[in-house]
């Protein structure tokens, strides 16, 4: 028997079954402190797991892409439905708020005014698209009578041309055939003012010497007893002085579309202090 | 005494149509369409009164919406009788040189009556009043020529109806065999 012969193999187990339970007995769990040996192991595992994790995140982001896909015309239809409910509503509220607002300044303005006032409403327009008239709701039944006149809190209508027991025609600024007493504000020059077209005013019998420019303020003078004084007609677009003859031509721009209005109001009895405009 | 009474309920339903189309052209329209003009939806009932009745009833009927008419209009009175009776003038020369029946003569003799009116009102104005029209709406007078032809075939039928109604008699090529 050859005592210096060896199994270096059997040598190694043995010992390592003997190193086994010291080493387990040596290494104790220490927080936050990662063991040398394994280290190496869990790096190589941090970097699978992390790589993993990556592709299950895209896988699942992915998936949940084309099941959102399929949802996505409905929730489209709902939204798109949604929206147009809003959008309705939205118009619906914005109208209000405009009548609203409307309806508090003719409130305030008659409120302020010392004048007798009558609030109505514009329900049609003349039957020759030549002749410039507005109907309004309210007739001789409410007291109206023929030349009232008729404003909005911003500036001249016209006045009550023919009412009727229930409904009024009322003669606009703009009828041809309607002619008011008006000023400028700043010169305090007089003139006549008569209606050209829709969107055009003429002021008559101004004198070549007096100031009118472009941009004045023309207002109501008061002299012909229909209008109270210092309600606002328009603004001048143009004034030339004519060549030959004594005065001007001045073209005005009339401040108020009777035709978008939905409610005028009527001065049933003229105060005699000048009527401030509304802004 | 049949006659009569045909004659008064014809009469009273076109009036009712004219009251019923005056309203829509000023009120409905205006509330629902403006800015965009109306079509003249009560000249095609002047026509057709003209077009399809007798002289005399014809007057008689121009005369009953004529004061309706005025009561929808500053225009002046003078001034738009002459100028209906002006209308109702072309309308019945161009009858008595060529007529068939159908909706087709109609709407040609709405676009002529369009055309009269408006002529005949700014040459009118141009003459009786003080002071006239000087600038007339001319994008009103061109939507009046292209909108009130699309409706007069409709406003032809109601009216025939109501000549079917009332038991009147469309007159043919050779006049009026009754009423």
């Amino acid at each position: 028997m050859n005592y210096f012969s060896f199994d270096i193999k059997k040598i190694c187990v043995i010992a390592l079954l003997i190193a086994l339970p010291f080493l387990a007995i040596n290494t104790q769990r220490k927080d936050g402190e990662m063991p040398w040996f394994l280290v190496p192991f869990s790096a190589s595992l941090g970097v699978v797991n992390q790589g993993y994790s990556e592709f299950s995140t895209g896988v699942r982001r992915t998936t949940a892409f084309y099941l959102n896909l399929l949802d996505i015309k409905k929730i489209n239809l709902a939204l798109l439905k949604e929206n147009l409910e809003l959008k309705a509503r939205m118009t619906q509220f914005e109208e209000l708020s405009q009548e609203n607002q409307h309806l508090n300044s003719l409130l305030d303005f008659k409120k302020e005014s010392k004048s007798e006032i009558l609030i109505a409403r514009v329900i049609g327009i003349d039957i020759n698209a030549d002749y410039e008239t507005i109907r309004i709701n309210k007739g001789s039944q409410d007291g109206l009578k023929p030349f009232m006149p008729v404003i909005a809190p911003n500036g001249v209508i016209g006045y009550i041309f023919r009412p009727q027991t229930h409904s009024s025609q009322v003669l606009l600024l703009s009828d041809r055939n309607t002619v008011v007493d008006g000023q400028i504000q700043r010169t305090r020059a007089h003139g006549l003012i008569e209606g050209a077209s829709r969107d055009k005013l003429r002021m008559l019998y101004i004198l070549r010497a007096d100031d009118a420019a472009v941009g004045d303020v023309v207002t109501t003078s008061g002299i012909n007893k229909i209008f109270p004084r210092g309600v606002p007609i328009g603004k001048i677009v143009s004034a030339e002085r004519d060549a030959n003859g004594i005065s001007q031509i001045i073209e005005i721009k009339p401040d108020v579309n009777p035709y978008n209005l939905d409610e005028v109001l009527v001065l049933k009895k003229v105060a005699e202090e000048p009527v401030e405009p509304s802004q | 005494m049949k006659e009569f009474n045909q004659t008064v309920a014809n009469m009273g339903l076109v009036y009712l149509l004219l009251v019923v189309l005056c309203l829509f052209q000023t009120a409905l329209w205006f509330q629902v369409f403006h800015p965009i003009p109306p079509p003249n939806l009560w000249l095609p009932i002047i026509v057709y009164v003209t077009i399809y009745r007798r002289i005399g009833i014809s007057l008689l009927t121009l005369v009953l919406l004529g004061f309706t008419l005025i009561t929808l209009s500053s225009k002046p009175v003078n001034l738009f009788f002459l100028s209906l009776l002006a209308v109702a003038l072309t309308t019945h020369l161009v009858r008595m040189k060529f007529f068939w029946t159908g909706s087709s003569y109609f709407l040609m003799s709405c676009l002529i009556s369009i055309f009269s009116y408006h002529v005949f009102s700014w040459l009118l104005s141009f003459n009786l009043e003080a002071n006239f029209l000087r600038s007339p709406r001319w994008g009103a007078w061109l939507m009046e020529f292209f909108l009130t032809p699309i409706i007069a075939p409709l406003l032809y039928s109601i009216l025939k109806k109501i000549d079917q109604l009332t038991d009147f008699q469309e007159p043919g090529e050779f006049g009026f065999r009754r009423l």
